[in-house]
């Protein structure tokens, strides 16, 4: 472990300087509450710092490098990677006071946006202009842009538009030192630095705190069509969407949920008049007059598969709800047991229906009662989301979860050719698996992480730059 | 264990896996803006306590006193997690630790002793009778098919009180036969439950239900949305079947009621806010929501947030007696929201939500939507 500076009173003293006492905390409740993420994981920070500017996060950076103290960020919280959870505790950074939109010029076709910035208020000023920044989280009420930014989060819509990084052209990012840089251009097109924009952009907060993002936006589409079916097997599923995805035509969303998430996610939204099964969601967002048909060859496609039930939709109030059922996805499975474990796994679209069947398997085979699977994901992609059900409180199902997480990886997404995490970031689970992924460039990763922060204390104990094991990590 | 002991929120708690949806439109999280003012925060909190992991304490007190109890993290939680009644369940641990607002001390003296929440002499519940001439025309204490139960708000404040004039008006008009239970009706009890103060709760109703039953009525009505969900959805849980039905005036109204003859074509643009106890927590979105485009037709426009979105507007009696500036913040919000659409009038079903938004004063009228019906059809 590294050595650390704890924190003092005196720390205390100057960061109640720098932002103000009523924006500092060290009340056990606040490190209570800010102990926890999406994971099941608990790490206590000894302070929370509530941030208004760029200015203050490099006073509050110059302070924790000289003494080294661990910074971690925080956006909403949503991480299912134990991202924001400060491991060697210090100061948690919660970034969502930072939540100005400074400017939206869509003659340009940029927004200048603060990190603390939630996805969807975003978009919602943005459709005013008729213009909108197309990543949609399954988080997108609640997560935040900084957060976005560093995880390079994509979701629904990441098959026609691509995830973040397709984005963003500025970033302002106080680094650990607390230099304050700007990388990139807030212009559409630009070859003139090194493309450090990139290279933050998903750094998970390891390479410095993004303070201000300026991202493209697009106009939105004309119309939305939405198609749904429900298959009695997951491997129909997934070729009927291998066969939309080969036939040219490219939907805003290609996704999936099993049967039982389905069925917790219908509980959820009150869908009753779908019947429950393995669940594909097919979205279009098109030129007006193109939308109809388009949907009439998409179910037509499907159709080959025989289906179960198949329903098409351009009433905005059904498709919103059959959205939100879809989002919830992950916290509906806590419906089913107390405790829930979501993964994130890419495969080359080829290896989808093999990699989906031996995930299924998983449970079965480690034959721990209680310990259960929910599926679902971004089938146009190649991603899912195991996400594993089970009781934290009990320590055989809780050793399970780790031992499927190995299985997940080591035995079926790496001798796939695929990659332990596709938009979620390594964070604390998933740390051991990138040298097997990595194993020529983990030094190199290793040596940049130490460039930017030789001190090791931004959001140390996870991620790509210093890869620990879970059992290392402890919880 | 007893209705509303907090161990037996222990599953909910523990489902909640912290997903922040509820954060994403909790009226009171930007009030306090660190994580436990936050829905997600005020369950980590409750975890806490339960698995004694927090000790209790003011800090505590004044997280879990600064819910409105709107329910939209209710709604909004995909684990199903029973927020709003842990919370309640919460302040009633609390109350027994001795951590609580004491000006709650005072409502609890006021309902127990006079058993209405202004502390007055219970029997000035039936002197809007006389200040609107209904005496001759409204019948007390006598056996009906019908009881009508104003609440404290409505029986009681000089606001309110014209939401009783045009209600009982209403109810003649439909040529029901019903009946007030007159200084026997006690305050539902909402303002306890709210509270976290369920000592006398069960006596409380108790004493209702066997008023109404004593009258032999088949059905209860109100025109309150914190009472209607008082009998609907708590009176059970502490004395089961209540023997009659429950109705929002709203229902009788659509049901019995046709308005289409007195359809208004003038006069500006109107709206509607769901009261948090008839909407969101009842389910009764639909209701009003006819009534007033057959009044109304295309003036008729909705909020912005609407329905299960719709954002409280702060008027519960225990956020306005513990924290006024949030009920206050609340209501202007809501009113800034009718004017951001053009309104020119805010309709509700809820004399505590006419209450409250009345106080945020400006240039939009605020009415109950008995007073809009009575008006209509010139019943004043």
């Amino acid at each position: 472990m590294p050595k650390y500076g704890r924190v003092k009173d005196s720390h205390i003293k100057v960061l109640e300087d720098i932002v103000g006492s009523e924006k500092v905390s060290t009340r056990p409740e606040e490190l209570y509450c800010y102990s926890r993420d999406s994971t099941i994981f608990k790490y206590r920070p000894d302070v929370v710092v509530r941030p208004e500017n760029s200015a203050q996060v490099s006073e509050i950076l110059k302070v924790a490098n000289e003494d080294r103290i661990p910074v971690t960020p925080r956006g909403s919280g949503t991480s299912a990677a134990g991202l924001p959870l400060p491991v060697y505790g210090g100061i948690l950074l919660d970034m969502s006071s930072m939540n100005k939109i400074e400017l939206i010029d869509v003659e340009n076709q940029i927004a200048i946006v603060q990190p603390g910035v939630v996805c969807d208020v975003l978009n919602e000023r943005l459709r005013e202009y008729g213009f909108f920044f197309p990543p949609d989280p399954a988080s997108s009420p609640i997560c935040t842009i900084g957060g976005m930014v560093n995880t390079n989060a994509s979701g629904n819509r990441t098959m026609k538009y691509g995830p973040t990084r397709n984005y963003v052209l500025w970033l302002e990012v106080v680094l650990a030192n607390g230099k304050i840089i700007h990388t990139g251009s807030k212009t559409l097109k630009s070859v003139s630095d090194y493309d450090l924009t990139r290279l933050f952009v998903g750094s998970e907060g390891s390479l410095g705190v993004v303070t201000k993002v300026g991202l493209k936006v697009v106009p939105l589409p004309e119309s939305v069509g939405t198609a749904i079916f429900i298959f009695d097997s997951v491997d129909k599923l997934v070729r009927a969407a291998t066969k939309v995805r080969l036939s040219g035509i490219v939907p805003e969303m290609l996704e999936f949920m099993d049967r039982r998430t389905t069925s917790a996610s219908f509980d959820y939204a009150g869908i009753k008049d779908v019947p429950e099964g393995n669940f594909l969601l097919l979205d279009l967002g098109e030129r007006r007059e193109a939308v109809e048909p388009l949907l009439e060859k998409v179910v037509s496609i499907c159709n080959s598969e025989n289906p179960e039930f198949v329903d098409k939709t351009l009433d905005l109030e059904y498709r919103e709800n059959l959205i939100k059922a879809r989002k919830a996805a992950l916290p509906a499975l806590s419906r089913l047991r107390p405790s829930t474990a979501m993964e994130d796994c890419t495969v080359p679209l080829t290896k989808l229906p093999e990699a989906a069947v031996k995930v299924e398997k998983i449970p079965e085979d480690l034959g721990v009662e209680g310990f259960g699977l929910g599926n679902f994901g971004h089938i146009g992609d190649g991603n899912m989301h195991p996400t594993f059900v089970f009781d934290e409180r009990e320590e055989e199902q809780r050793k399970a979860l780790f031992k499927a997480i190995d299985i997940l990886y080591q035995d079926i997404v790496l001798p796939l050719g695929g990659s332990v995490t596709a938009e979620h970031g390594i964070g604390l689970t998933r740390a051991k698996y990138v040298a097997l992924e990595h194993p020529s460039t983990v030094g190199l990763m290793r040596s940049l992480k130490r460039l930017f922060d030789p001190n090791l204390i931004l959001n140390p104990g996870k991620g790509k730059g210093g890869p620990l094991s879970v059992e290392e990590v402890g919880s | 264990m007893s209705v509303y002991d907090l161990e037996s929120y222990s599953e909910d708690v523990q489902r909640c896996m912290r997903c922040g949806f509820c954060k994403s439109l909790c009226p009171t999280y930007e009030f306090v803006g660190w994580e436990s003012g936050s829905p997600r925060g005020r369950m980590l909190l409750i975890k806490g306590l339960i698995d004694k992991e927090l000790e209790v304490n003011e800090y505590v007190a004044d997280k879990i006193y600064k819910c409105v109890l709107c329910g939209y993290c209710l709604w909004r939680c995909p684990p199903g997690v029973r927020t709003t009644d842990a919370i309640k369940a919460c302040r009633k641990f609390l109350v027994d630790s001795g951590f609580y607002p004491r000006e709650l001390d005072d409502l609890e003296e006021k309902i127990e002793k006079s058993h209405n929440l202004y502390g007055l002499p219970n029997d000035s519940r039936l002197k809007w009778l006389d200040l609107a001439n209904l005496s001759n025309d409204v019948s007390v204490n006598r056996k009906a098919e019908v009881v009508y139960f104003p609440g404290c708000v409505t029986s009681l404040s000089s606001r309110g009180r014209r939401i009783a004039y045009s209600s009982s008006r209403i109810l003649n008009k439909m040529g029901l036969n019903w009946t007030l239970i007159g200084e026997e009706e006690w305050c539902c009890g909402n303002p306890l439950l709210l509270s976290g103060k369920l000592d006398r709760l069960k006596d409380i109703i108790e004493h209702n239900v066997e008023a109404i039953r004593g009258l032999e009525a088949k059905v209860l009505v109100t025109s309150c949305a914190g009472c209607y969900r008082m009998f609907a959805q708590e009176y059970p849980k502490f004395v089961g079947d209540l023997g009659f039905k429950v109705y929002h005036i709203s229902q009788l109204i659509e049901e019995r009621l046709d308005l289409k003859s007195f359809m208004v074509k003038d006069g500006g643009k109107v709206t509607y806010h769901d009261p948090c106890e008839l909407g969101r927590q009842a389910g009764i979105y639909d209701s009003p929501r006819r009534i007033l485009k057959d009044i109304f037709g295309s003036l008729f426009v909705e909020l912005p947030k609407n329905k299960a979105l719709a954002k409280c507007c702060g008027g519960n009696r225990v956020t306005r007696i513990i924290n006024p500036e949030v009920s206050r913040s609340l209501a202007l919000r809501k009113l800034d929201e009718a004017r951001s659409i053009g309104a020119r009038k805010i309709v509700t079903a809820c004399p505590a939500c006419v209450v409250n938004l009345s106080e945020g004063g400006g240039e939009v009228e605020v009415v109950d939507l008995t007073e809009v019906v009575a008006e209509v059809m010139g019943l004043t």
